[in-house]
């Protein structure tokens, strides 16, 4: 099961490398953003262990499982309501940003929405899966995936077309104090853990979660590849001028020998599976909150016949989706993207320093008793 | 009982019916004269009893070809399944002397190798256990017998290793051979079909062969062989997809080899899956993908066809399924004639003629040889049909289209269960297992 983990954790680093992490950190490159990054990976780790310590204790249970046993029904139910809510959020934004920036790229004489149409099918039908298959999928997909992304990355820091006179002359930027914004930014990349929310429901009893050193040092190579290798290609200032800063460095990138010379359009594939992936594993568990509010709802982890209350609020996403799609532009979508870094950070730590909370009063020895 | 059954079999006239007597006893004797091999009756029953070395209820009640049978209702089952009735004292006895036409120790010919085993289950029930007994020598393969279909009666034995199995897939397996409902089953992919809870599946999730090699191997590793009389294929389950593309001589050579074969074989499922819409999609979506070379070259290819890519596409789909159906079910002599004339001389006329370009000639052949490399027949068969929802896709979508439907088939993929078991995951070392994810189960 450790493997599962560091699947959601790479999936979730390696999707905000491309999405808006890197357009906010560049934007503050030279008011604080470095200084930030390293607060960030600190808070980061810190939050990343807490959660998994906490989560560790109360293995085969949810988050919804958790917090019924310790908090009365009041106060549970907005909670879940909540957070069925930021993870709804959290993919859905993804998938919409990615669906611009595909449209605007690939394929422009396309309608977005025509795009929107059918990455929002496949992600109802991966959403309304059962966990268990879901697991296998983010398995699969990463190790199909991780390798090309290395691959690209590796290629961006060998090529002899970054200047790293930019990189250090940036870096040097260490001694303005951190933003907000930019920690906030930072520390998405180390979310993975929160996937653990209700996945945990799959972790065997004997689970214990190995290799935490993992997360920063995997977290911090993403998170300075993300910010300084843009930088290394297009320079100190002209960085900025970009919407999609990621897929322009992707395209300053070129396989000399391949069928394909653009490297871009590998990335954008590759993208592609992720973000879907990302959104479905999203989806996947907002369902799951909502379900989990009323208390009557017994979970599964695996079944045979998906359940009609899963298409149903699944298909209700997507239509928000596509409403979305008319009114949403990349000016809209940067703003949000900074209001919501910001809310996501507070929701998220407060939360998490509140489950370590609540799962350091109890023993762990007593549990295999309340859970029957 | 002569009477009884004439009446059961009242048009019949291959039912044969004799009440003999010698000093002491009057005994009677009835079978199905064409289900039966008349010489075992002969020598068995007809001899022995006129001869009358040793009293023939001792003869009856000690040699173990006799049973006795005390239902009266189960007589006409019996003799059609070629066993013999034998009526003394009022007692009823059976012998079984069905003789069983099939072919004679067949050779292996849907799953061939080059060096393994080459000789394949029989069509006869007993003899495809027999193999299967010699070649696994445990005193812990069981083997249960079921009947299956009202009119047909098929005897269907299921072996297994008790030791080895998982319960709960033998359970399940079980209850679904005990709840069919049909009337005639014929071959086994029909029975491998009820035995689904879900009836529209596209992957198989049992593997139909004939290979002994693979089945014993198989009963190592806790699978369940199920085998019908009157077919040499036996399924084997639960299974998992990696199973399906691997083939039994991956085994038999060096590591490396096996390796490198493996990785070829999946490369060619992507293959044969993707090529054609891929090709629809670059060609009218995104020509700007390949290098400029590469798209000039296709472009010059494709400038004396008169109508979009995918309408090319279809055409020559179209003709390669004609072919590979039609060498499929003609005669074996015909078939090879029928190959050089569609494969070689249309496709060359076709792309003469500015109907399609050269470039898709040699799509459409990677694609279906690369199809032929799957090992088992059956998933070659859906992954035969699997690139057709992607040609839609990339029709209305192009590249993102394409790149979301192989996604969405991974989907489907993850979420099939072969009888209660993963169908498609990364398996990993045992000792590994024991924290696995899923173990839990709600409530």
């Amino acid at each position: 099961m450790n493997r599962y983990f560091y699947y959601s954790f790479v999936m979730v680093a390696m999707l905000n490398l491309m999405l808006f992490v890197p357009a906010v950190l560049i934007e503050q490159r030279m008011t604080g953003a470095v200084s930030s990054m390293l607060v960030a990976i600190v808070l980061g780790t810190l939050t990343g262990y807490a959660a998994t310590a906490a989560l560790g204790r109360y293995p085969g249970m949810g988050i919804p499982e958790i917090f019924r046993l310790h908090m009365p029904e009041w106060f549970v139910k907005p909670v879940l309501a909540l957070y069925a809510f930021m993870f709804f959020f959290a993919s859905s934004f993804a998938l919409i940003a990615f669906t611009l920036l595909m449209n605007r790229v690939l394929t422009p004489d396309l309608p977005a929405w025509n795009l929107l149409l059918v990455l929002g099918a496949v992600c109802i039908y991966g959403s309304t899966r059962s966990s268990m298959t879901l697991m296998f999928m983010l398995e699969v997909t990463i190790l199909l995936i991780t390798p090309v992304v290395l691959f690209i990355l590796f290629k961006g820091i060998r090529s002899p077309d970054v200047a790293w006179n930019a990189i250090f002359t940036v870096a040097q930027y260490v001694r303005v104090p951190p933003t907000l914004k930019s920690v906030a930014a930072g520390t998405f990349i180390f979310t993975g853990y929160i996937n653990l929310a209700i996945f945990n429901r799959l972790n065997p009893p004997n689970f214990r979660l190995k290799g935490r050193w993992l997360i920063p040092l995997f977290g911090s190579g993403i998170l300075f590849t993300t910010f300084f290798l843009p930088i290394g290609f297009h320079g100190t200032v002209a960085v900025q001028r970009y919407m999609f800063v990621w897929t322009q460095t992707a395209d300053s990138m070129t396989m000399n020998f391949g069928f394909i010379e653009r490297v871009m359009f590998l990335f954008l594939m590759i993208y592609l599976g992720l973000t879907v992936l990302y959104t479905c594993v999203g989806w996947h568990q907002s369902i799951e909150f909502v379900r989990s509010i009323s208390k009557k709802y017994q979970y599964e982890v695996d079944f045979n016949k998906t359940p009609k209350a899963n298409w149903w609020i699944s298909c209700i996403y997507f239509v928000i989706c596509i409403g979305a799609m008319f009114i949403w532009d990349e000016g809209l979508n940067m703003l949000v993207a900074e209001i919501w870094l910001v809310t996501r950070m507070f929701v998220e730590q407060v939360s998490i320093v509140f489950l370590f909370l609540v799962c350091r009063k109890r023993p762990p020895a007593v549990k295999g008793a309340v859970s029957s | 009982m002569i009477q009884a059954i004439h009446e059961r079999f009242a048009n019949a006239k291959d039912v044969k019916t004799h009440r003999m007597t010698n000093s002491r006893f009057i005994a009677e004797v009835a079978y199905i004269a064409t289900l039966v091999d008349e010489s075992k009756v002969s020598e068995f029953i007809l001899v022995p009893f006129a001869k009358e070395e040793v009293p023939f209820n001792d003869l009856l009640d000690r040699n173990p070809n006799f049973t006795e049978l005390d239902d009266s209702a189960r007589w006409t089952d019996v003799m059609l399944r070629g066993f013999v009735l034998i009526k003394l004292e009022s007692k009823i006895y059976t012998m079984d002397a069905a003789r069983v036409i099939r072919n004679a120790n067949p050779l292996t010919s849907v799953e061939s190798t080059i060096e393994g085993p080459q000789i394949a289950l029989s069509e006869d029930l007993l003899d495809s256990v027999n193999i299967i007994r010699s070649r696994y020598a445990s005193p812990n393969l069981q083997s249960e017998e079921f009947t299956v279909g009202s009119i047909s009666k098929t005897r269907v034995v299921m072996v297994y290793d008790h030791i080895r199995v998982d319960p709960t897939v033998l359970d399940m397996v079980r209850l679904k051979l005990r709840s069919i409902q049909t009337d005639v089953l014929s071959a086994t992919g029909e029975l491998a079909k009820f035995m689904n809870d879900n009836r529209k599946r596209l992957f198989p999730v049992e593997m139909i062969t004939e290979r002994v090699d693979r089945l014993t191997r198989g009963l190592s590793k806790g699978k369940i062989i199920v085998m019908m009389q009157g077919s040499m294929f036996a399924i084997m389950l639960p299974i998992m997809f990696t199973e399906l593309m691997t083939a039994t001589e991956d085994r038999y050579e060096s590591f490396w080899t096996s390796v490198m074969l493996l990785s070829l074989r999946f490369v060619a499922l992507l293959m044969t899956t993707t090529l054609p819409a891929l090709y629809i999609a670059v060609i009218s979506y995104n020509p700007e993908l390949f290098r400029v070379q590469l798209a000039f070259s296709i472009a010059g290819s494709r400038a004396s066809v008169p109508y979009p890519s995918f309408i090319e596409v279809f055409i020559m789909l179209f003709m390669i399924e004609m072919l590979v159906e039609a060498s499929v079910r003609l005669p074996k002599y015909i078939g090879s004639t029928a190959t050089t004339v569609g494969g070689l001389i249309l496709g060359q006329a076709a792309q003469q003629a500015g109907l399609v370009s050269s470039i898709m000639i040699i799509v459409t052949s990677v694609m279906a040889i690369s199809n032929f490399v799957i090992p088992i027949y059956s998933l070659s068969l859906a992954v035969r049909f699997i690139k057709y929802p992607l040609i839609v896709l990339a029709i209305f979508f192009g590249l993102p289209g394409v790149a979301c439907g192989i996604f969405a088939g991974v989907i489907y993929l993850c979420s099939q269960r072969s009888f209660g078991k993963p169908y498609f995951r990364l398996m990993l070392p045992i000792d590994w297992k024991h924290t696995d994810i899923g173990e839990v189960k709600s409530k």
